[in-house]
């Protein structure tokens, strides 16, 4: 009597099954991990300080980052180039500067303090209510005078902000 | 009779896996690229409203005062200069070296106070920098004082 063989079965390539579980496991940590589409404003150009001690803000939706470097000087009213990302009527978020002082439609405006206090204090044309516990990030340069930062934790305080934050980096 | 195809090489026949490994590599590139992680930068939180020397009104009657005192931060030439209060004093030309003398000086003092008998979250530290300090001979003198132990650290203008 012949015997039947068995057929000769036969890998069509090699195994993907634990890439593909390795690999899967790997987009699931990025997506929880990796902050995609969140952009706070802060400018990526600017050397921040260093510093050992500091805490993170877990609570970044109530905060507005202001990136703040040091101005011209030799010029009548110093002040310094202060960008964040802002809500404006009737568009979306952009970066923006805000000036201290800034002269348009016949009558000085302190842009800053304006959108500082509209955070604070909330806006009903803007749909923004009231956050006490809004806070400032500040992004400054690490060359940054005390004479340009002044101006900037003064506007901070007028509008009644509760609290600020220096953003630094750990060392290497 | 002879049944052919029982002999034929049998290939692996599941599903294509090939494009499904293509996308999801992609995917993958994608969210390592694109994602921020921020994981270098911290945060140094100061909850102590700003403070101007010479401005405000008379405080009513009554009002309980924090204990509060003084750091004083100035760059003459390379000189780092930091002045606490009237227990402590540090030149140095390197901010770090001269805060590091400064943490040990403040630490002193926190002793002192809390053999005092001072409530200690209700004490507070204000720095007032010269006009010509940088944020980056700031940060030394406020972490000197957030290591010694005071939590309530904030900042002082001599004028506006």
């Amino acid at each position: 009597m012949r015997r039947q063989r068995m057929p000769e079965i036969r890998e069509g390539g090699v195994n993907v099954t634990p890439l593909i579980d390795i690999v899967m496991c790997l987009i699931i940590f990025f997506m929880l991990v990796a902050k995609i589409g969140v952009d706070t404003g802060a400018d990526r150009n600017i050397d921040i300080p260093t510093s050992i001690l500091g805490t993170d803000i877990k609570d970044m939706g109530n905060t507005l980052v202001l990136n703040v470097v040091n101005g011209p000087s030799g010029v009548p009213d110093p002040q310094p180039i202060v960008t964040a990302l802002v809500k404006r009527p009737m568009q979306d978020m952009q970066m923006q500067e805000l000036k201290l002082h800034d002269f348009y439609d016949g009558k000085v405006h302190d842009q800053l303090l304006e959108t500082l206090k509209l955070y604070r204090q909330g806006d009903s044309l803007l749909k923004m209510q009231a956050n006490p516990d809004f806070k400032v990030v500040i992004r400054g340069d690490k060359s940054l005078i005390f004479k340009f930062l002044a101006p900037v934790l003064m506007d901070c305080n007028l509008a009644h902000v509760k609290s600020f934050a220096f953003d630094t980096k750990q060392p290497q | 009779m002879k049944i052919q195809g029982a002999k034929k090489i049998h290939y692996d026949s599941g599903p294509n896996m090939t494009p499904l490994v293509d996308i999801v590599m992609v995917i993958l590139i994608f969210l390592m690229l694109a994602g921020s992680f921020n994981t270098a930068e911290h945060y140094l939180v100061s909850d102590v409203p700003l403070q101007a020397k010479g401005v405000g009104a008379k405080p009513p009657e009554g009002t309980v005062f924090p204990t509060k005192f003084t750091i004083n931060v100035s760059e003459q030439g390379p000189l780092y200069i930091v002045k606490a209060g009237n227990f402590a004093s540090v030149k140095d030309t390197d901010p770090r070296r001269a805060c590091d003398q400064l943490t040990g000086q403040l630490k002193d003092q926190y002793r002192n106070f809390k053999d005092a008998g001072v409530k200690m979250a209700d004490v507070q530290i204000i720095i007032y920098p010269e006009q010509n300090v940088t944020l980056d001979g700031l940060v030394p003198a406020f972490e000197a004082a957030q290591k010694a132990g005071f939590s309530k650290v904030g900042f002082g203008l001599n004028s506006r």
